[in-house]
């Protein structure tokens, strides 16, 4: 089952075969392309799309007609079957039959659907047989005029839509036509938008939203207006805008600044440092002397290859509290903290290799009710400290299961890059939880980039030519995700954003 | 009366003989699965003997392995966790790496059973003795953990303190400030 798609089989048959029909009929009125002006009831708003004559016959392209009027549409590319939905009512047909089912009614029509391009041509006829139970609005065409008069369409605000992300809330108001509006906060946990002409169905559109910033969602019918009432848990700040195609009324609460989502900042930490030595080689190497070095080589290629601004939590050897590391990086506002260490254990068997960790709550107590208990480290509001809500706990959960992801696609990408650069074992991501990792508000790894307690492999630490090494393969593993990261949020957030 | 006498002590040898045989193949089947290879010591009388799985490093540090062992059994239930804990600062008897540090000692050891959590009361040394590293620290504490969860029913979670206080971490890395669960990821078998 493929949505919206157009099997495209045989399309260069059917479009040389159309180019020779086209050639043949050329200058002729029975095949054209030409547009359709839409004109909704008071004649105020309007839209144009796109049509088709063929041998006299009117048609519109499928994807505008459901545009239009915001059907759902269900494509099965194999046996050629259209399903479009409006609420609770439905039209299915096959393409190429005169045939079509109305909410369980069938319909002839007296033309078909067909194919064009690869597109789904309708009959304009198709509009008015689908008008009473489907579309809710009265269809009138006049094809001299070439206007299509939508009218009388009885509920004009179809549906209230709503998104959570982990930083706002996006309230969708659908409707059939544009509609002037206007919003306020009339208390500062309340928005208001009276959509003037609006007409709905209140127990459709009314609901419970809870998810830490909306508390619900209620809609109200007046005699010339929909007030729909935005109820928040606290003051929160809002943004609205209109968008076209097909007409809706955007609210956003708690608009997310566009800057969050590029990697403009990372905090790296080398390990330890003052009275903490760290782990400490057989010939007296300290891990504290030997991650500083590889966390400023990593610091400058940042900044000059990558263009990132990197801060170190420690820039010489002294003392910083676990804390004060994820803290420094929170305040930092950072896109990722990456701590860098050297490994060790007990025992003088042949240990050695490089390993990548990531962040696992789940391996102390039960990680949630912790979570819901203490108010964790990741907060959503700085102000407030009481127990979570149950709304509040699904979003730290939301956000702390994207932080687990990304931080475990960044541990990959160390692995597969510090096993390019260094001749050790590659010892794979692996979790735990790490004291210092507890508290980020952001992606977070630890990588012990090998092992001082392996005599052989403290040379190698001590030597700046390996240092460089371990910097460049963190390096282009940094440069990877920001790259991966970037390309999938530009993405998704342009499809928020634009088409929305 | 002394033929009796003598007849009753056959039968009870011939029954620790055959109880004592029975016990041996069973050992040998569970070690073998476990593929700890080293042999075992014959102790007597068995029913005081329990096997017990020990988590001690692999050679690599990657892992944690079982090394099964026969120690005394204990009425209480802290006895039995205390003398689990005396193996594994014992360290490994056959080709596995230690996992506590040279000089550790348990100083105390309570049970809250409601909570089904051990609280592990070492001095310093396990601290201060550390060689470090994540691999070094998950290996220490999940020896720990691992053997008391799995030898112990009544036993679900172990909390590690220092001289009677809860500490951040051993060594920089791996936070324990909570009572921990199992880690199976760890262990390789
Ligand atoms: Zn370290």
């Amino acid at each position: 089952m493929q949505k919206c798609g157009y099997n495209n089989k045989g399309g260069m048959v059917k479009r040389v075969l159309i180019g020779l029909v086209a050639i043949a009929l050329i200058a002729s009125p029975l095949l054209a392309q030409e547009e359709v002006k839409v004109i909704y009831d008071e004649g105020q708003a309007q839209a144009t799309i796109k049509s088709l004559t063929l041998q006299g016959v009117d048609f519109i392209y499928l994807k505008e007609m459901v545009k239009l009027f915001r059907l759902d549409l269900e494509w099965d590319a194999i046996t050629k079957k259209v399903t479009l939905t409006s609420g609770p009512d439905q039209v299915i047909f096959f393409v190429g039959s005169s045939q079509i089912m109305v909410n369980d009614r069938i319909k002839t029509l007296t033309q078909t659907s067909r194919f064009s391009n690869g597109a789904v041509l309708l009959p304009i006829e198709f509009l008015s047989e689908i008008s009473d139970e489907v579309l809710k609005a009265k269809i009138a065409w006049d094809p001299r005029t070439r206007i299509l008069k939508i009218s009388g369409g009885r509920l004009n605000i179809r549906q209230v839509r709503y998104s959570s992300s982990l930083d706002s809330t996006r309230i969708c108001i659908d409707l059939l036509k544009p509609l002037s509006y206007r919003v306020r906060k009339e208390l500062p946990d309340q928005v208001t938008i009276d959509v003037y002409g609006g007409e709905c169905n209140p127990g459709e559109l009314s609901r419970e939203v809870n998810d830490g910033r909306v508390k619900s969602i209620q809609a109200f019918q007046l005699p010339d207006a929909t007030q729909i009432v935005v109820r928040l848990l606290e003051d929160l700040p809002y943004k609205d805008f209109t968008l076209k195609n097909p007409n809706r009324i955007i609210l956003d609460i708690n608009p997310p600044p566009k800057a969050s989502y590029k990697i403009a900042t990372i905090v790296i930490d080398p390990g330890h440092g003052g009275r903490d030595p760290g782990a400490i080689g057989r010939g007296g190497t300290r891990e504290k002397d030997v991650v500083l070095p590889i966390a400023q080589e990593l610091k400058r290629l940042l900044a000059e290859r990558l263009g990132v601004r990197a801060v170190l939590t420690r820039s010489g050897d002294y003392f910083v509290p676990l804390e004060e590391r994820t803290g420094r990086a929170n305040n930092e506002r950072a896109d990722l903290f990456l701590s860098i260490h050297a490994n060790a254990a007990l025992g003088g068997s042949p240990q050695g290799g490089f390993e990548t960790y990531f962040h696992d709550l789940a391996l102390t107590e039960d990680a949630k009710a912790v979570a819901r208990l203490e108010n964790s480290a990741i907060r959503l509001e700085k102000k407030r400290r009481k127990p979570m809500s149950q709304a509040e706990f699904i979003l730290w959960d939301m956000a702390h299961n994207a932080f687990m992801h990304e931080s475990n696609e960044l541990a990959i990408l160390v692995q597969e890059e510090m096993d390019k650069k260094l001749r050790l074992a590659n010892r794979g991501v692996k979790q735990a939880h790490f004291y210092v990792l507890s508290g980020a508000n952001m992606p977070s790894i630890l990588v012990e980039v090998a092992f001082i307690s392996n005599p052989r492999e403290e040379n190698m630490l001590r030597s700046p030519d390996f240092q460089k090494k371990v910097a460049e393969g963190l390096y282009n593993a940094i440069a990877a995700y920001k790259r991966n990261y970037e390309r999938s949020m530009g993405q998704s957030i342009s499809d928020r954003w634009e088409k929305e | 009366m002394g033929k009796g006498i003598g007849d009753l002590k056959r039968k009870k040898v011939l029954i620790l003989l055959g109880v004592s045989v029975f016990l041996m193949v069973a050992i040998l089947l569970v070690s073998q699965r476990e593929r700890v290879s080293y042999r075992i010591p014959f102790l007597a009388p068995e029913e005081n003997v329990r096997l017990v799985r020990l988590y001690f490093a692999s050679p690599d540090a990657d892992h944690l392995k079982v090394e099964a062992r026969r120690i005394l059994r204990e009425e209480k239930m802290t006895d039995e966790a205390k003398a689990l804990i005396g193996e594994l600062i014992k360290g490994p008897r056959g080709n596995l790496d230690p996992t506590i540090p040279p000089g550790s000692e348990l100083r105390e050891l309570y049970i809250v059973s409601e909570e089904k959590c051990a609280y592990l009361d070492f001095n310093q040394a396990l601290q201060t003795n550390h060689p470090g590293g994540s691999a070094g620290e998950l290996l220490t504490i999940y020896s720990l953990v691992n053997t008391l969860v799995d030898n112990l029913e009544g036993i679900d979670r172990v909390q590690i303190l220092i001289e009677g206080e809860t500490i951040a971490t051993l060594a920089g890395h791996i936070d324990t400030t909570r009572p921990l669960l199992r880690n199976s990821t760890i262990v390789e078998y």
